[in-house]
């Protein structure tokens, strides 16, 4: 992205301290282990790839939808 | 459906019970993620790191943690991941009976993956189970740790 990438966005994410507890999913064509390795560095929940052709997206959105009916968001 | 490599579960779980009740969903679900145990925060680094006779768990791997164990808590093993150079950008999911907010902020404050409630009964416990089984098959792994040793 433009202006301020995923990785600098998520390093300002985790350095700011009302945020630095959200949880991420990175969604992106990059299929590089460096972009996998630093994502995690930053504790992402998950990195997902936008490239999964038809049923690898579908079972990426499905395993989202699947995921906010059963995880515990902290209520603060 | 197989995933490649298959990603190695890491239950840390004092509770024999609730050993069992994870592992038997998971069989219902036909997952057939292997799955390691470990009684506590202490024995899952260990497990992790490859110490006290145990071979390091390979890689890919996610943890599902309890909170309430003996030794080390599962609020102490998140903080002690964290802060280990090879471990920390581990993926972790708390398995958990409290629905105390505390310990959510305390866990999503280590940057857990998600926070699952263990005493979410049928339906709702197996729908949380199917949601890791997707996890494991849609989500590209850490492979290493920025930090590990590169191999030759």
């Amino acid at each position: 992205m433009p202006r301020m990438n995923g990785i600098q966005f998520l390093k300002e994410l985790r350095g700011d301290p009302r945020l630095s507890d959200s949880v991420v999913f990175v969604l992106t064509t990059s299929d590089h282990d460096e972009d996998k390795e630093s994502a995690y560095e930053h504790n992402v929940a998950g990195y997902l790839l936008k490239s999964g052709i038809g049923n690898d997206f579908m079972t990426a959105i499905r395993m989202l939808d699947s995921y906010m009916d059963s995880i515990q968001f902290p209520a603060k | 459906m197989p995933s490649f490599p298959e990603v190695n579960i890491l239950l840390v779980e004092d509770d024999e019970i609730d050993v069992r009740s994870v592992k038997r969903a998971f069989q219902t679900q036909k997952i057939a993620n292997p799955i390691f145990q470990a009684s506590d925060g202490v024995e899952a680094l260990e497990m992790l790191r490859g110490e006290a006779g145990h071979a390091p768990l390979p890689r890919p791997y996610l943890i599902l943690l309890d909170l309430k164990m003996p030794r080390m808590n599962g609020i102490q093993f998140l903080h002690e991941i964290r802060a280990d150079t090879e471990l920390h950008d581990s993926i972790v999911f708390v398995l958990t009976t409290s629905d105390d907010d505390r310990d959510k902020v305390a866990a999503y404050e280590k940057n857990v993956a998600g926070y699952l409630l263990k005493q979410d009964v049928g339906d709702d416990f197996m729908n949380a189970i199917r949601m890791l089984d997707y996890f494991t098959i849609s989500v590209q792994f850490p492979l290493k740790s920025v930090n590990a040793a590169t191999t030759a």
